[in-house]
C-alpha cells in the first residue's frame, strides 16, 4: 500500500525528465494555469488579517445584514449602531437622565402656539469633508428627508406635521409645523434625522450616498462593503460633542471595524477567539456563560419601546371575545418564559410600553398575572366548557382554537412553544403558523387570518403607540377601534405639556390592558457583551445604539 | 452541435422563466415591508411605480428580457442599486472560496479516491471511511466545530483557510467516492488484467491504462461540485461571515428582491451550463471509448 502513497507524492518531487503518463496527464491539461490559480487562491486565502492587538482598533459585531444604511432613507435599527458615531443630531438625549440636551443646536425656543421651533446652532462645527455646518446644511437635510423622491421609511414620519423651515441667519433656523406635535424634539434626537454634509449628499446622489457618508460626528466613515464590513476612523477635529461625552479617555480606540455575525451561535465564539471585542445580541444562554467569566462583561440594555408582545385580533373569533383574550393572558406563565428562554435577562412585560419607558404606567404591573384557575373561570363565565372531554374547551360545538403567527426573531419560536403548552392546560388549543421573515408576517396581517401576532417597535416617545392603536391606522393590528382611545391618543401627541401627556398615556395604557388587546411577554433587552479590555461603552437611551466616543481598549 | 446548443439555450430560458414565475408566486410584498409603520403610503406607491412593479406580470417579464438581452439586470428592490454592481461586490469572495475549496477537494479527493480504489487493506478502508464520513456529516456541523476549536488561531476566519478547508473536506469526499468506485470497476476490467499479464508494473498499469478512463466521471463530479459551491455555500458563508453570493441569494429570496435573485440565477445557470460543457469536452478527450462512441454515432 505504501507504494501507491509514495507514487502519488514522489511524482511531483521528481524532475520533468522522469515524467510518467500520470504526470504528463496532469501537466498537459493546462496545468500551468491551474497551478497559477491554485497558488493565487492559497495566497489570497492566507493573507494575514489585521491584528486587533497592535493598534487601537476594535471589531464590533453586528448581527444582521441590512438592505441599506442611509439614515434618511432606511428604517432598520441596525444602521444606528454604526451611524450614531458618524453623525451628530441637532439634539441629544442624555444617556443617564434621558433628558433632551443640546447637540448641534445650542438651544431652542418653542413658540407659544407650539408651531414654530427656533434652533440656535453651534458655530464651531465642520463636516468630515471640511465644509462648514450651518443653517443651510440643516435645511438641506430637512429638504432631503421631506422630498418624496427620497422615499423615506422612517425619518419623514418622525418629523410629523413639519410644514416648512425658515433660515433666520447663518446659525439660526426655524422649523414650522402645521399643527402642534410634541414628539418633534424627540425626533431630532434620533439618528434618522442625522445632519449630513450637503456637499456629500449632492455629490453621491440618493442611491450611493450610503457608501460615502459624511457627518460631523466623532468618527469618520471610511468604507462599507455590504454584508462584510463598515470601517470608521476617529475624527481628530471633533470638539463639539454633547456635554455628556466628557473628555477623551487614554487608550481611546481610533478605528472601529463593524463586521456581520449573522449566525447567533458564532457570536460568543467570536468574542472568545478575540475576533471581535464588542458583540451585539448574544444568545441568552451564551450571555449566562460569559457573565461568569472575568475576561468578559455582559451589558444588557433595556429597550424602552414596546415590549415583545402579541397583538390579539379582535376581528377574528375567538379573540373577538374579551373573556378569551383575558384567559390567554391569565394562562400565560410569563415569568417561566423569561427564566427558561431569556435566562432571566429580561423583566416580564405587563403593558404596551416597556417598564423603562418614562411614560410607563406602573398600574399595569401584575395585571393578568399567571393564574390557571382564573383563566378557567374567565372562560367558564364566557360560556366555554369542555363538552366533548377532549381536553380543550368549546362553545356551541366550536372548539377553542387560536392561530398564532410566529416570526423567527427574538427567540419567539421557543416562546410560542411554551405558550402552546401552557394554554393547553387551561383548555385553549394554539395553532402555530411560522413565518420566515417580515414581508411574510405582513402578508399574514393583510390576510387577517390570525388571532395573535408577535411584533414590537422601539422608541422613547410614547407616540409609537399611535400608529398601533388609532382605530383608523393602517398599522392597527388588533382591529380595536374606539372614539375614546382615539381621542386620548390624538390629544397626547398634540400637547407639549409633559405632565398632561403623562396622564393621557397612562389612561391609554390602562385601556389597552383593560380591553386585553395585547399579550405582553418581556421587555426587550439588547444583550451585548465585550472583552474586559474594553471600557467606556455606553448606550443611548433608545437602547440599540452605542455611543463609542469614549470607548477605550486597554493593552492586553 | 446545433441541437446541443439549442438544448443549452432552452435550459437557460427555462431556468430564468421558472425563477421569474416562482418568485412572484411567493406571498409577500418587499416594498410594503420597507414602509411598514412609516405612515408614508405614497412613498411606497411611488417606489413601486419607479421600479415598474405596478405593471402586469407579463409586461414585467417582457421588460425583464428586454433588459437582460441588453445586459441590464435591473435594480435591487431593497437598495435601488444596479444588480450588476451588487453582484460585482460579491463574486470575488465566492470565486475565491470556491476556487480554494476546490483545490482542497481535488487534492484530498484524488488521493483518497486513489487509495480507496486502487489500494488494499486498512489504508484503503480508512480512505473509504473518510469519504463516507465527509458525505454524511453536514458541513455546518464541521464548520461550527472548527470555529469553536480552531477559531482562536485564526484571528479573522473570514480570510483564513478554514472555510475553504471545511468545504474542501466535504467536496473531497464526493470526489473520493466517485474516483474510488470508478477505479475499483476498472481494476477488474479485462484490459487491465491483460496489462498485468504483460508484466507491467502496478505504476505503469495505473498510469498508462487505468487512470484516464477512471478520471472521466471524476471530471464530471468536479464540474458539478464547482457549480454547486458557487451557490451552495450559504451556511458556510453565514458561519464564517463571508459576504458571498450564497448569502446574498438567501437574503434576496427571503426579502423578495426579485431582480437580485434573477441576476444571480442568470449567472449561475450560465456558469453551470459552461462547466458541464467543459467537463464533457474533458471526458471526450480523456476517454478514447467515449470518442469512439461518438464517432460511431456520427457514422450511424
Amino acid at each position: 500500500m505504501s507504494r501507491q502513497l509514495w507514487f502519488l507524492t514522489s511524482q511531483r518531487e521528481q524532475g520533468s525528465s522522469r515524467l510518467s503518463n500520470l504526470s504528463r496527464l496532469w501537466s498537459s491539461s493546462g496545468s500551468r494555469l491551474s497551478i497559477f490559480i491554485i497558488c493565487f487562491c492559497l495566497l489570497a486565502a492566507c493573507q494575514p488579517s489585521a491584528s486587533a492587538v497592535d493598534t487601537r482598533k476594535i471589531v464590533y459585531g453586528l448581527t444582521l445584514n441590512v438592505s441599506g444604511i442611509d439614515p434618511h432613507v432606511n428604517q432598520n435599527s441596525e444602521l444606528g449602531i454604526v451611524l450614531r458615531q458618524v453623525y451628530d443630531t441637532l439634539l441629544y438625549r442624555d444617556p443617564k437622565t434621558r433628558q433632551i440636551v443640546p447637540g448641534l443646536a445650542k438651544d431652542w425656543v418653542i413658540s407659544p402656539d407650539g408651531l414654530t421651533y427656533t434652533f440656535h446652532l453651534r458655530e464651531d462645527v465642520t463636516f468630515h469633508d471640511g465644509t462648514p455646518f450651518n443653517a443651510e446644511a440643516v435645511a438641506a437635510n430637512i429638504q432631503r428627508i421631506m422630498d418624496p423622491v427620497t422615499a423615506s421609511q422612517k425619518s419623514r414620519q418622525l418629523l410629523g406635521p413639519l410644514a416648512s423651515y425658515q433660515i433666520v441667519d447663518t446659525y439660526t433656523i426655524n422649523l414650522i409645523l402645521s399643527e402642534p406635535y410634541a414628539p418633534l424634539l424627540d425626533a431630532l434626537c434620533q439618528i434618522y434625522t442625522a445632519i449630513a454634509s450637503p456637499k456629500a449628499l449632492t455629490e453621491n446622489g440618493l442611491l450611493r450616498y450610503q457608501f460615502h457618508q459624511v457627518g460631523t460626528g466623532p468618527f469618520i466613515f471610511v468604507d462599507y462593503l455590504p454584508d462584510d464590513h463598515i470601517t470608521l476612523r476617529r475624527n481628530p477635529a471633533y470638539a463639539w460633542g454633547p456635554a455628556f461625552y466628557g473628555d477623551l479617555p487614554e487608550n481611546a480606540v481610533d478605528e472601529i471595524e463593524f463586521r456581520f455575525f449573522r449566525d447567533p451561535a458564532t457570536r460568543a465564539a467570536a468574542l472568545r477567539s478575540g475576533e471581535a471585542q464588542i458583540m451585539g445580541e448574544i444568545l441568552p444562554t451564551d450571555a449566562r456563560a460569559l457573565a461568569s467569566d472575568p475576561a468578559f462583561q455582559v451589558v444588557p440594555v433595556a429597550i424602552p419601546g414596546q415590549p415583545l408582545q402579541f397583538y390579539m385580533n379582535l376581528k377574528k373569533a375567538p379573540t373577538d371575545n374579551l373573556a378569551v383574550r383575558q384567559a390567554l393572558l391569565y394562562g400565560s406563565n410569563r415569568s417561566g418564559i423569561v427564566d427558561v428562554v431569556y435566562q432571566g435577562f429580561s423583566p416580564v412585560a405587563w403593558g404596551p410600553l416597556a417598564a423603562t419607558n418614562s411614560f410607563y404606567n406602573p398600574n399595569v404591573n401584575n395585571l393578568y398575572a399567571y393564574n390557571e384557575e382564573q383563566a378557567r373561570s374567565v372562560l367558564a363565565l364566557g360560556g366555554y366548557t369542555d363538552s366533548d372531554n377532549d381536553g380543550y374547551m368549546d362553545k356551541d360545538g366550536t372548539p377553542l382554537e387560536v392561530t398564532v403567527i410566529q416570526p423567527p426573531w427574538g427567540q419567539l419560536p421557543d416562546v410560542t412553544q411554551l405558550l402552546q403548552d401552557q394554554w393547553r392546560s387551561v383548555g385553549i388549543k394554539a395553532n402555530i403558523v411560522p413565518v420566515p421573515n417580515f414581508p411574510a408576517l405582513l402578508e399574514q396581517v393583510k390576510k387577517g387570518d390570525y388571532n395573535l401576532i408577535a411584533f414590537d417597535t422601539s422608541g422613547l416617545d410614547p407616540s409609537i403607540l399611535n400608529t398601533r392603536y388609532l382605530g383608523a391606522s393602517r398599522d392597527n393590528w388588533t382591529g380595536y377601534s374606539s372614539g375614546d382611545l382615539d381621542k386620548l391618543l390624538v390629544g397626547a401627541t398634540s400637547t407639549t405639556d409633559e405632565a398632561q401627556r403623562r396622564t393621557l398615556y397612562a389612561q391609554i395604557q390602562a385601556i389597552i390592558m383593560q380591553e386585553a388587546l395585547i399579550l405582553p411577554i418581556r421587555d426587550y433587552v439588547n444583550l451585548n457583551a465585550h472583552t474586559s479590555r474594553i471600557t467606556g461603552l455606553q448606550f443611548d437611551p433608545y437602547g440599540w445604539f452605542p455611543l463609542l466616543y469614549g470607548v477605550a481598549l486597554a493593552d492586553s | 452541435m446545433i441541437p446541443r446548443l439549442a438544448a443549452t439555450l432552452l435550459t437557460v430560458w427555462l431556468a430564468l422563466t421558472l425563477t421569474f414565475v416562482l418568485l412572484r408566486l411567493v406571498p409577500g410584498d418587499a416594498i410594503a415591508a420597507q414602509f411598514e409603520g412609516s405612515a408614508n403610503p405614497q412613498a411606497a406607491e411611488l417606489k413601486r411605480a419607479a421600479l415598474g412593479l405596478d405593471q402586469t406580470p407579463l409586461m414585467q417579464y417582457v421588460s425583464y428580457w428586454a433588459g437582460l438581452l441588453r445586459g441590464d439586470f435591473g435594480v435591487s428592490l431593497a437598495s435601488g442599486l444596479p444588480v450588476t454592481e451588487i453582484l460585482a461586490q460579491r463574486w470575488p469572495s465566492t470565486l475565491l472560496l470556491t476556487g480554494s475549496s476546490m483545490v482542497f477537494a481535488v487534492v484530498l479527493g484524488a488521493s483518497m479516491g486513489m487509495i480507496a480504489g486502487w489500494g488494499k487493506g486498512w489504508t484503503a478502508r480508512l480512505a473509504a471511511l473518510y469519504s463516507a464520513l465527509a458525505l454524511s456529516i453536514p458541513s455546518y456541523w464541521t464548520a461550527t466545530l472548527a470555529l469553536l476549536l480552531l477559531g482562536r488561531w485564526f484571528a479573522n476566519p473570514a480570510y483564513s483557510l478554514l472555510p475553504a478547508a471545511i468545504i474542501g473536506i466535504h467536496s473531497g469526499g464526493v470526489i473520493a467516492q466517485v474516483f474510488g468506485a470508478s477505479l475499483r470497476d476498472i481494476r477488474t476490467a479485462d484490459y487491465i488484467r491483460v496489462a498485468h499479464a504483460k508484466g507491467l508494473s502496478q505504476r505503469a498499469v495505473l498510469g498508462r491504462h487505468a487512470l484516464r478512463p477512471a478520471l472521466a466521471p471524476v471530471v464530471m463530479v468536479i464540474a458539478l461540485q464547482t457549480g454547486y459551491l458557487m451557490s451552495g455555500t450559504i451556511i458556510t458563508e453565514m458561519i464564517f461571515q463571508r459576504a458571498g453570493v450564497g448569502l446574498l441569494l438567501r437574503d434576496a429570496v427571503l426579502g423578495q428582491d426579485y431582480p437580485v435573485v434573477q441576476g444571480i440565477i442568470v449567472i449561475l445557470t450560465v456558469l453551470y451550463v459552461m462547466l458541464t460543457f467543459a467537463a464533457e469536452m474533458c471526458v471526450w478527450w480523456l476517454d478514447p471509448r467515449v470518442r469512439d462512441l461518438s464517432w460511431a454515432d456520427a457514422a450511424a
